[in-house]
């Protein structure tokens, strides 16, 4: 797998995982980062279609 | 793709599930790691991280389904999807065991490269075969389907359907392809016979469906159906010696699983839209859905054209590919094979025309005609982000039905590394040509049916303007005598299925009753069940409660018992190390 492919799959899963670490903690964050919740899961799967094109 | 619909249609749609912070934050939580465990299944490399990956997506998408968990048909939904996801993680993990005692190590490197007997790898093929298959929801395997989809949220659904299902595929083509090394035709007919039956009885259960989502979920079974009637093709070839129609039948697989992804995907956020304007998931209560949401209607239609695999959209080209894949049957030299997969064939027609009714029958129902209830009559548009993740999902389709050779030179890399060889021959006259063969067999030009179908509205257009209906008499229609149509009067979700009721009854559990005359309000009532449940799971359960009914005897209350229990235990375990 070519290391652009590789690097772009990590961050999909990186911001998939904050996307569930931002949820977990919406008690203690504020809203407007509560708020990032699901463009961060549209962003995991912008860069894993990214992944998948650069592979 | 998916994930970037429902990161579009996601923030409008959980604010309807804003009970508290506390539910969000599951809603939420167990979506970002169910992400990355799909994600991080396709990126391992050994079987450990697989299986652990294989968990965080099972696990996190159990909570998902068990989150509105209020509801006792829910709590049901999840358990069972539970229960069969671990069933099949542990044919996984057997068939991997298989494969690491061969190979001497858990990694992919290890196990491509170990010395497997026929026998051996058959056991592994089965293993892997039952563990995929549960996930990806085949006959009979198919039973947490239907009613976990359902159960979920809507834009989990979209991805429950179009995401795992795939990496359940992927799963098995990473097993079957790469890690079992060379492939035997008999697991082809193997997976062509349980593809058939995936995808006839899927679209049969389907068309018999009132509520939406769980018909989606039957058409999910149908299409995973046709994905498997792909790759049985791709593997009766290979182990026959035809690995050009092999790579063939293989890309038209790999091609259904993208378009499976985006107008399924589509269709649950449709479904979603639908079940957020209007608190009704069944057809019987919808209708006129078109004149209160036209931006969802026309984006359902694109997911209901895809589907139906009519041009110029995604579905026509995979399955196209996978009949031209079909045909090329005559090429083998086994007379058995060359009788067999042309009744494969006449299936996959079959169930491409009962999709087609189906579809008829959820765009028909839902969102023409008149309301049924009062709900469906004050739906109003969602918010823009929720149209916007089914814009996306509906632009792609149409993209992948319009630019295959530029899809398949994408997908193509997949074969190449697989199987050793791709299909240049795909693109091999231009971008404009689809040549799946050669250009004596087959070929299609979807810009050119999209220049044709454009062309084709325009002037009929222009001859409606320019006065070819010379004159228009406005006027109401001739209804026999009857008062103006209300709604009663239209075509029901049950009327439309009953003459495939009639004819395919068999199959499934049908109860009907109506209510005796001297009731006040007689009603006609239509159960169907799964016969898969009288057949498979049924006497399974007998034998397990029949099984714990003995194993209870063992429970007296006794220490010393337990005591004796247990030094038995331990004298037969050390006669077995000895």
């Amino acid at each position: 797998m070519p290391h652009a492919a590789l690097a772009l799959a990590a961050l999909a899963v990186l911001l998939a995982l904050a996307s569930a670490v931002v949820s977990v903690f919406a008690v203690w964050v504020p809203r407007v980062v509560r708020m990032l919740v699901m463009p961060l899961f549209g962003l995991a799967g912008l860069a894993a279609l990214a992944a998948g094109l650069a592979w | 793709m998916v994930s970037v619909a429902v990161g579009l249609y996601g923030p409008a749609y959980v604010r309807g599930f804003e009970h508290g912070r506390d539910s969000l934050t599951a809603l939420g939580g167990f979506a970002g790691l169910f992400l990355s465990g799909m994600l991080l299944v396709v990126l391992a490399d050994d079987a450990f991280l697989f299986m652990v990956a294989w968990e965080v997506m099972s696990l996190s998408s159990y909570f998902l389904v068990a989150f509105q968990h209020e509801n006792a048909a829910n709590r049901r939904a999840a358990f069972l999807y539970l229960l069969m996801a671990h069933i099949g993680g542990l044919a996984i993990l057997l068939g991997y065991g298989v494969l690491a005692s061969f190979g001497g190590g858990f990694a992919f490197e290890a196990m491509r490269a170990a010395p497997l007997t026929p026998g051996w790898a058959s056991v592994a093929f089965v293993l892997a075969f039952i563990g995929f298959g549960m996930k990806a929801g085949l006959v009979p395997l198919h039973a947490w389907l239907p009613e976990a989809h359902p159960a979920a949220p809507s834009h989990i659904s979209a991805l429950m359907s179009g995401v795992m299902l795939k990496v359940a595929v992927y799963g098995f083509i990473r097993f079957v392809f790469d890690l079992l090394g060379e492939v035997q035709w008999q697991w082809g007919v193997a997976v062509l016979a349980i593809g058939s039956v995936s995808a006839l009885t899927g679209v049969l259960a389907a068309l018999l469906q009132t509520d939406l989502k769980r018909l989606l979920a039957y058409s999910s079974v149908e299409n995973l159906g046709i994905i498997f009637i792909g790759l049985g093709l791709a593997l009766v070839f290979l182990g026959t010696g035809h690995a050009p129609l092999g790579t063939l039948a293989f890309v038209a697989a790999l091609y259904h699983v993208l378009n499976h992804a985006l107008f399924k995907g589509l269709l649950f956020l449709g479904a979603g839209a639908i079940l957020h304007s209007t608190h009704e998931r069944d057809l019987e209560q919808m209708g006129g859905l078109l004149r209160r949401m036209p931006w969802t209607g026309l984006f359902f239609l694109i997911g209901c054209i895809a589907i139906a695999a009519l041009p110029p959209f995604n579905g026509f080209v995979s399955e196209w590919l996978t009949f031209q894949a079909a045909l090329q049957t005559w090429q083998l030299e086994s007379g058995v094979l060359r009788s067999l997969i042309p009744i494969v064939s006449a299936v996959l027609a079959l169930t491409g025309a009962l999709v087609a009714a189906t579809f008829v029958k959820v765009y028909g129902v839902a969102f023409l005609g008149q309301a049924r209830s009062r709900h469906v009559r004050h739906a109003r548009q969602v918010p823009f982000g929720m149209r916007a993740g089914q814009g996306w999902l509906a632009g792609l389709c149409l993209l992948f039905g319009v630019l295959p050779t530029a899809v398949i030179s994408v997908i193509d890399g997949v074969p190449r590394q697989l199987l050793g060889a791709g299909l240049p021959q795909a693109a091999a006259h231009g971008w404009l040509w689809l040549t799946p063969v050669s250009p004596a067999t087959a070929s299609y030009s979807a810009p050119l049916v999209v220049v044709l179908l454009a062309v084709l509205t325009a002037l009929a257009l222009w001859s409606l303007r320019r006065g070819a209906v010379r004159r228009v008499r406005r006027c109401d229609a001739w209804d026999c005598g009857f008062a103006p149509p209300t709604a009663r009067m239209q075509y029901t979700a049950t009327a439309f299925a009953q003459p495939i009721r009639q004819v395919f009854g068999l199959l499934f559990h049908i109860e009907e009753s109506v209510g005796r005359r001297e009731d006040g309000a007689p009603r006609y009532q239509l159960s169907i069940g799964d016969r898969s449940w009288d057949l498979f799971y049924a006497p399974v359960m007998r034998a397990v409660e029949s099984a714990s009914r003995r194993v209870v005897r063992l429970q007296s209350g006794n220490v010393r018992v337990y005591l004796g229990w247990t030094l038995a235990t331990l004298v037969l375990l050390l006669w077995i190390i000895s």
